[in-house]
């Protein structure tokens, strides 16, 4: 059974609303904790406990949520962060975060031509914002975009390849993707979108991959379907 | 203002403990306040607006507390700034309650919504029963669907959970709907 867009929508409010009798309960976890949960510093055990806690707590939901405004949307994952104390790779790091320099400014610098504009993931209100935390934007032409011409244009990176997935937003499920791709653009197949409704809301993930360096993942980006 | 007798007396601790510990604390309260007083009202939801003032002030002596423990010339990034303005507006958040339901009326009405008195009570209903069909979702997909309601996309769950994007996918899946079954049952449409 599948649900339609607006209703995960209002799903999605309803659980982050709070009633005037919710109270504080007596095992909420320090704010600090909640921070640490929403920047991935927990260990998988500890997170699984405080998202079960947060499903149950209206007055933790909010705090996430308000966590989640501190936090850069796009991660910087690199394969060798657990070895990083070695000193031969630390070169590697300052490589991630010069990387992750040039990404905004590539970033700023596209924004900034007029010939496209970024979709903001949700929870983002502005471009200053996102580049201020080294996210990765896409960059469509319009929205909704129409389904003959359905093109995806994300940050370029130099000499980086890409991985992009799209989903349904209402249930998740896989529209298209495609893999080490070495431009900065996906064009989504009309067959694909053949059977969506007008205004579907679909789900897009980049993840860039940079040689020697790692991985920046892109925040949730939602474009609809004309 | 919040707080009711209480505000005046804190303020009078924090002049006191500024003269007491250094006088140049007077005007690193000054400036902390100002500093703080941004993030706070950059973060602070609307409900707590008439509450800012106390969480800047509890936030300020946070600062001077951590600045007496440091070197001299010590200054609080923005980074540090966020993280304080957001533990204090997160205590204030258990502390005092919205004195309506925190959200929009427009964005999420019951199917017969329209101007009557039964409205604000569909509304509690709609919203106790999420969280009743999220409290009966096994585990893993409590976990996978908390973290979708709160606005991850799979990705970025199965890379919080350390999952397969396929098994983060199918958890979200299958709990969304497994909580239209849960709402369709207590004669509820999402």
């Amino acid at each position: 059974m599948k649900l339609e867009n607006d209703e995960v929508s209002r799903l999605s409010q309803a659980f982050r609303s709070r009633l005037p009798s919710d109270a504080p309960r007596s095992d909420c976890p320090p704010p600090e904790h909640i921070l640490k949960g929403v920047r991935q510093e927990l260990s998988r055990q500890d997170l699984s406990g405080l998202v079960l806690h947060v499903a149950q707590c209206p007055l933790c939901t909010q705090s996430w949520k308000l966590a989640e405004e501190l936090t850069p949307d796009a991660s910087i994952s690199m394969a060798s962060a657990p070895v990083l104390s070695r000193p031969g790779l630390r070169r590697h790091f300052v490589g991630a975060i010069a990387a992750a320099i040039l990404l905004t400014a590539l970033s700023v610098g596209l924004y900034r031509t007029g010939v496209f504009f970024p979709v903001q993931a949700p929870g983002q209100v502005g471009t200053s914002r996102s580049v201020e935390k080294l996210k990765l934007e896409l960059l469509i032409a319009a929205d909704p975009l129409p389904r003959d011409n359905f093109l995806l244009t994300w940050t370029e990176f130099s000499d980086a390849s890409y991985d992009v997935e799209v989903y349904r937003s209402n249930d998740v499920t896989a529209i298209s993707q495609a893999r080490g791709l070495n431009v900065a653009e996906y064009r989504v197949p009309q067959e694909s979108l053949a059977g969506l409704p007008t205004g579907t809301n679909l789900q897009v993930f980049v993840e860039v991959h940079v040689p020697g360096i790692g991985a920046v993942t892109s925040g949730t980006f939602t474009v609809r379907v004309r | 203002m919040s707080g009711g007798h209480e505000q005046p007396f804190d303020r009078a601790i924090v002049s006191l403990e500024s003269r007491e510990n250094a006088p140049n604390e007077g005007a690193e309260y000054i400036r902390f306040e100002k500093l703080l007083g941004e993030e706070v009202r950059r973060l602070c939801p609307h409900w707590l607006w008439n509450h800012r003032e106390d969480i800047v002030q509890e936030g300020v002596i946070t600062l001077l507390k951590v600045k007496r423990k440091r070197e001299a010339n010590w200054r609080p990034n923005r980074s540090y700034l966020r993280d304080v303005a957001y533990t204090r507006i997160v205590d204030a958040m258990r502390k005092h309650r919205p004195q309506e339901v925190a959200m929009a009326p427009a964005d999420f009405d019951p199917p017969s919504a329209g101007p009557d008195p039964h409205r604000e009570h569909l509304r509690r209903e709609i919203i106790e029963a999420v969280r009743e069909c999220l409290s009966q979702l096994v585990k893993p997909r409590r976990l996978a669907v908390t973290l979708f309601l709160l606005g991850d996309g799979v990705p970025r769950i199965a890379e919080r959970m350390n999952w397969t994007r396929r098994k983060a996918s199918n958890l979200v899946y299958r709990g969304l709907a497994n909580m239209r079954d849960c709402l369709t049952r207590k004669g509820l449409k999402p």
